[in-house]
């Protein structure tokens, strides 16, 4: 008896460990190191230590709120909020203006939205430079590079919340994964439209829609490991399925609105393909009604996260869109949908991947440690027995 | 040695060094900053020239300088504090045993050793380094280290021997 106890204490000493989305983000950033690029290593630390004496860094909620009181009444907070990449005040937005930010988010899920926020930023300064010409290989390499590491952290956020309730990583997956699909949709718009004076940043796009493609990917694939656990926990899932219900329904009537408003000053094109999408919303949450009355849960609460993915996608074309005052010309093809497998399985198209960096296989949990352990535990037993 | 080889090392002891930074912490985020804080300044420390006979003792030797200056830095934590930070010591996704001894119970245990016996403990049971390995990282003689180890155990085992 005392020998089982004492294996279950060791085995679940031995399980911490780093999940996989960690440790690949840990090793980015040490490959990143060793090809000799600058790190963040200490990120908001540093401006801490700049900021702050030693003595009140001891109070870690007086020195946030120090930092902020300078970051916020100076004005190169407000004018750094304009920088793009290349631009002076550019390591100011992103080091200062939003570390500040993100240490006022204060729960996970407000961490999560402010990170996949700083990964939108990343993706709208790339639309933005590649609409005026300027996306060129170095500005391109910086964004993708902040980007990656940006998707790897709500990545190893999300795996984290998982233990909270897949709930919610399934919510915020879909999330993700919505803004990826309506900024790899704009970023391919723009590279198609590039003028022959922007022609390199028109090249240049195109690795980042690859980048921003694969990441919507893998999104995917999270959304659909999350929405499968939901669907496994029986007890809540009809709970589970209710609450989508009504957060797709919510999230519909919002977009409905935020087209009516913007829907003249934009061009017909992209409102026409965002009211599209919204149709094929409601449809989905039609159709997942039909499942939940059949007492089919699990369908209707995927039916209703993927109604709740496509009215958001349909609301950030139309935001992006606004917000970068572009005329994208866009030639809806008359018998396009505006998402090919809106059912649950991941669409089944090739995406041609960027090359990773190489990456062994992690080590396998130290099994041989505890077949080695058991042996000298009964050893210890033998020779310890008072 | 090459960025290649570095990153071998990286793939080798990154959970190891993690686990033994996290049994001092008991912060997940923390451990994971003091984890690449070693790897950072293992690398540095190679570019600057120096030659590392043993890399694997100098990780663990540059791991605990940082947990040296964490301790200096952060206040006691409670076990009730621990919790109310939301405990997860095992992280999400992580393999799940059949045990009966949950995570409060590991936790309490883990906390309740002494920090001197704890590390010694891990570094041997958790870890897998061998008692020389031990000595050598921190600094001390295989006897004591030893010595330490069998006190470890005995104050384990009388903890789950008597009931948790």
């Amino acid at each position: 008896m005392e020998s089982k106890n004492w294996s279950q204490f060791l085995r679940r000493l031995q399980s911490v460990r780093l999940t996989d989305a960690e440790s690949a983000s840990l090793r980015h950033k040490l490959e990143r190191l060793v090809r000799g690029e600058s790190i963040d290593r200490h990120g908001w630390r540093r401006w801490k230590t700049i900021l702050i004496p030693h003595r009140l860094q001891l109070m870690p909620i007086l020195s946030v709120i120090i930092a902020a009181a300078v970051v916020v009444s100076s004005g190169v907070a407000a004018a750094a909020e304009s920088a793009r990449p290349g631009d002076p005040l550019y390591q100011w937005k992103v080091g200062v203006n939003e570390e500040v930010r993100a240490a006022f988010s204060f729960s996970s899920e407000a961490r999560a939205n402010w990170d996949m926020r700083r990964l939108e930023r990343r993706l709208e300064e790339a639309e933005a430079l590649a609409a005026s010409g300027r996306l060129d290989a170095t500005a391109q390499a910086a964004i993708e590079a902040s980007f990656k590491h940006g998707e790897m952290k709500i990545r190893a956020l999300i795996d984290r919340m998982a233990a909270d309730g897949h709930e919610q990583a399934a919510r915020l997956s879909s999330n993700l994964e919505a803004t990826l699909h309506a900024h790899q949709s704009i970023l391919t718009r723009l590279s198609a439209t590039a003028t022959s004076a922007a022609e390199q940043g028109g090249t240049a796009s195109i690795s980042i829609v690859t980048t921003v493609e694969s990441a919507a990917a893998a999104a995917a694939e999270v959304r659909i490991k999350h929405e499968a656990a939901v669907a496994s926990a029986r007890p809540n899932l009809e709970a589970a399925a209710t609450r989508r219900l009504k957060a797709a329904n919510h999230k519909i009537a919002e977009v409905e609105k935020f087209i009516a408003k913007w829907e003249d000053r934009l061009g017909t094109e992209v409102v026409a393909e965002a009211k599209v999408k919204l149709e094929s919303a409601k449809d989905l949450v039609a159709e997942g009604q039909a499942k939940l009355e059949a007492d089919e849960f699990a369908e209707a609460f995927r039916l209703f996260q993927r109604a709740h993915m496509l009215a958001q996608e349909a609301k950030l074309l139309v935001r992006v869109r606004q917000a970068l005052n572009i005329n994208i010309s866009v030639k809806l093809n008359a018998n396009a949908s505006p998402r090919p497998n809106v059912n649950i399985t991941p669409p089944s198209i090739h995406r041609p991947r960027p090359l990773p960096i190489p990456r062994p296989q992690r080590p396998q949990p130290p099994e041989s440690i505890i077949s080695n352990t058991n042996m000298r535990i009964q050893s210890l037993f033998d020779l310890t027995a008072p | 040695m090459s960025a290649d080889e570095f990153l071998q090392l990286y793939d080798q002891l990154a959970d190891a060094l993690f686990r033994h930074c996290y049994y001092r912490v008991f912060d997940r985020e923390r451990a994971k900053d003091l984890v690449q804080e070693t790897y950072l300044r293992a690398w540095e420390y190679m570019q600057r020239g120096q030659k590392i006979l043993n890399m694997k003792a100098f990780l663990y030797r540059v791991a605990n300088n940082l947990l040296i200056d964490e301790s200096r830095k952060k206040r006691a934590l409670s076990l009730d504090q621990l919790q109310a930070e939301g405990f997860e010591p095992a992280g999400p996704g992580a393999e799940v045993t059949e045990t009966k001894l949950d995570a409060d119970a590991v936790l309490r245990i883990v906390k309740d050793l002494n920090p001197d016996y704890r590390e010694v403990f891990v570094m041997r049971y958790v870890n897998g380094l061998e008692p020389r390995e031990i000595a050598e990282i921190l600094g001390e003689s295989p006897n004591v280290i030893s010595v330490r180890l069998h006190r470890a155990i005995r104050q384990l085992k009388q903890t789950l021997a008597y009931g948790i």
